[in-house]
């Protein structure tokens, strides 16, 4: 299901005075694709993405969700038809649980769409069930579970109402490089069943990683809206204006083509960076032990493996291993 | 949420701004307490002027005022309701039924309205130029003298202005937590009166448990930074009065003066 954003101008209140939060932004959320939204902090993403589920009403243009029209006039009646369709997962959204047990606060979204007890059961289980939560913590108190856990829960509430898009705002802050990975695994798994997604970050490692558009957000404006791949070949200087960060293997790879050496295509992973420069480096001119890895690298110096092992301790951000 | 004028500071420059808070506060106690005495339409007048003037002297648009009267508008009706339909006496203007309206019960809405609008303005004058920290600790200033009693004042006022802190934090908090239940599904609009007070459950559960982590973060966040008690401490800004003070209190004892008079003359 595919959302359309035509002519959406937004800000609070009905008084003119009030400053204008989004801009006249246009723009196509494609169906069964992950759309990455990124900019500074005030840059309007939060606003943008509460309009896509009509917890926010436009003050201008429309917003198209499958086939309703969401304006200024959209009656309260209607609101819980969109966002049933379009589930989404706040920041820190384990602030939201509520229930006594982890099972019934899953079922909570289920229920108040429709769906009978037992029918909301099912899809809590299978919900906790894909966000790896063990059984034997179905049937406790939210409030007993480690952050992580919480964490789990919560995405699960929202993937049990089983909606056919899901934002997702900033999912990763705050969770360990493992439970970062899972959550990389399930945007992607929930791209293969066709479900549309959309995800603030500012983490670039994981929109080059995962996005399939990404929109750049500045002052209520779209200032682009582009693949990664086209995305990222922009000039420092372009990100620096924006206030965005270049993702690990592009920075890596920009300061290489300032040294002079090439690139066919921008890397997308640290083992792309490393594969396309061992191609340059002419490995029999390599004898001296080099100073910085010390006697592993003479070891191991035909190695690509080696190389990648250097390049990942350059990185900052382990997960991006393809 | 946020156009909630009542309670709420806005920075300014304008003479009142300039007042020592306990004087503001005194100001207002002696205002509220002498309208409660009003019976004539000259004391009404007369405590509308005095109000006029502060308004005035706020520097903020009229316009600000009708938007912090707004919100409480249906009390007043509520309360003129309650006057017109429970006070007696003759003449009866009209009769219907168990409905009898009277002159004495027109009257006495009639001065119910003004006496609501002249406390809340006066006190939302007071709140709109004080910042939450300066009231409470004007507070704990004026109330200095219970620690005789051993009344922990200093404690008393430093709850108060973590309370008046936390006043837009869980208002924020609030926000989040409808937005995400309202995601899931919520509705406080539909269904019976029992459904719609069950379905406040969501909302109600987050925000407390948020409200007493977010209390220990502060106790914690204080205690580290060598927080014991808050008898003697020093402060940032110290309360002094000044040449406005004077001004202000000559303003309020003539006012005070007027106010007697009308009371004891009758028209």
């Amino acid at each position: 299901m595919a959302i359309n954003i035509e002519g959406l101008t937004f800000h609070y209140g009905g008084a003119k005075q009030s400053p204008t939060i989004l801009d006249d932004i246009n723009l196509t959320i494609p169906s069964g694709r992950i759309t990455a939204i990124v900019g500074q902090t005030g840059s309007g993403k939060s606003t943008l993405v509460q309009n896509l589920n009509a917890l926010l009403l436009p003050s201008g243009g429309q917003v198209v969700v499958g086939d309703q029209v969401i304006t200024s006039k959209t009656k309260e009646k209607a609101l819980p038809a969109v966002r049933a369709q379009v589930g989404m997962v706040f920041q820190f959204p384990e602030n939201q649980l509520f229930a006594a047990t982890v099972l019934e606060d899953v079922m909570y979204g289920p229920k108040n769409f429709g769906k009978t007890a037992e029918e909301a059961e099912e899809l809590a289980k299978k919900a906790l069930n894909r966000v790896s939560l063990a059984e034997e913590f179905w049937q406790r108190s939210p409030f007993d579970l480690s952050g992580g856990q919480m964490r789990r829960v919560a995405l699960a509430g929202v993937l049990a109402m089983n909606p056919k898009a899901m934002v997702f705002d900033e999912p990763a802050a705050g969770l360990d490089p493992q439970g970062q990975l899972e959550l990389l695994d399930l945007l992607r798994s929930l791209r293969t069943e066709g479900k549309t997604v959309v995800l603030i970050s500012h983490q670039m490692d994981q929109v080059l990683a995962l996005a399939d558009q990404v929109v750049v957000m500045q002052d209520g404006q779209v200032a682009a809206v582009e693949a990664p791949d086209q995305l990222f070949q922009r000039s420092r200087q372009w990100f620096l204006d924006h206030s965005l960060d270049l993702p690990t293997p592009v920075a890596f790879a920009k300061d290489l083509e300032e040294k002079g050496y090439h690139f066919d295509h921008l890397p997308t992973s640290v083992a792309d960076v490393a594969a396309q420069i061992a191609k340059q480096v002419d490995w029999s001119q390599v004898t001296e032990p080099v100073n910085v890895a010390g006697a592993d690298w003479q070891s191991q110096q035909a190695s690509q493996s080696s190389a990648d092992q250097v390049l990942t301790s350059n990185s900052r951000g382990g997960d991006l291993h393809e | 949420m946020n156009n909630l004028v009542i309670g709420q500071f806005i920075p300014g420059k304008a003479w009142l701004y300039k007042l020592d808070p306990r004087t503001k506060i005194l100001v207002t106690v002696a205002y509220v307490f002498l309208l409660v005495f009003a019976n004539q339409w000259p004391a009404y007048l007369l405590a509308a002027a005095f109000l006029g003037l502060t308004l005035v002297l706020t520097g903020q648009s009229l316009a600000l005022y009708w938007r912090g009267i707004k919100p409480i508008l249906w009390l007043i009706l509520f309360t003129v309701c309650l006057q017109l339909l429970f006070t007696g006496g003759t003449p009866v203007l009209w009769h219907w039924s168990f409905i009898t309206i009277t002159v004495p019960g027109v009257v006495n809405a009639f001065y119910v309205i003004v006496r609501f609008v002249l406390i809340v303005l006066m006190s939302t004058a007071l709140t709109l130029t004080t910042p939450p920290t300066s009231i409470a600790s004007a507070l704990e200033s004026l109330l200095a003298p219970l620690k005789a009693i051993k009344v922990p004042v200093a404690e008393l006022a430093l709850m108060l202005s973590i309370a008046l802190r936390f006043v837009p934090l869980l208002m924020g908090e609030t926000d989040k937590v409808m937005k995400a239940q309202k995601s899931r599904g919520m509705s406080l609009s539909t269904g019976s009166l029992w459904q719609r007070s069950k379905a406040v459950l969501p909302l109600l559960i987050p925000l407390f448990i948020g409200a007493l982590q977010r209390a220990l973060d502060l106790a914690n966040a204080m205690e580290v930074r060598g927080f014991e008690s808050a008898d003697n401490r020093t402060r940032y800004r110290v309360l002094s009065f000044t040449q406005a003070d004077v001004l202000a209190t000559i303003a309020t004892i003539a006012f005070t003066v007027l106010f007697i008079g009308t009371l004891l003359i009758h028209f």
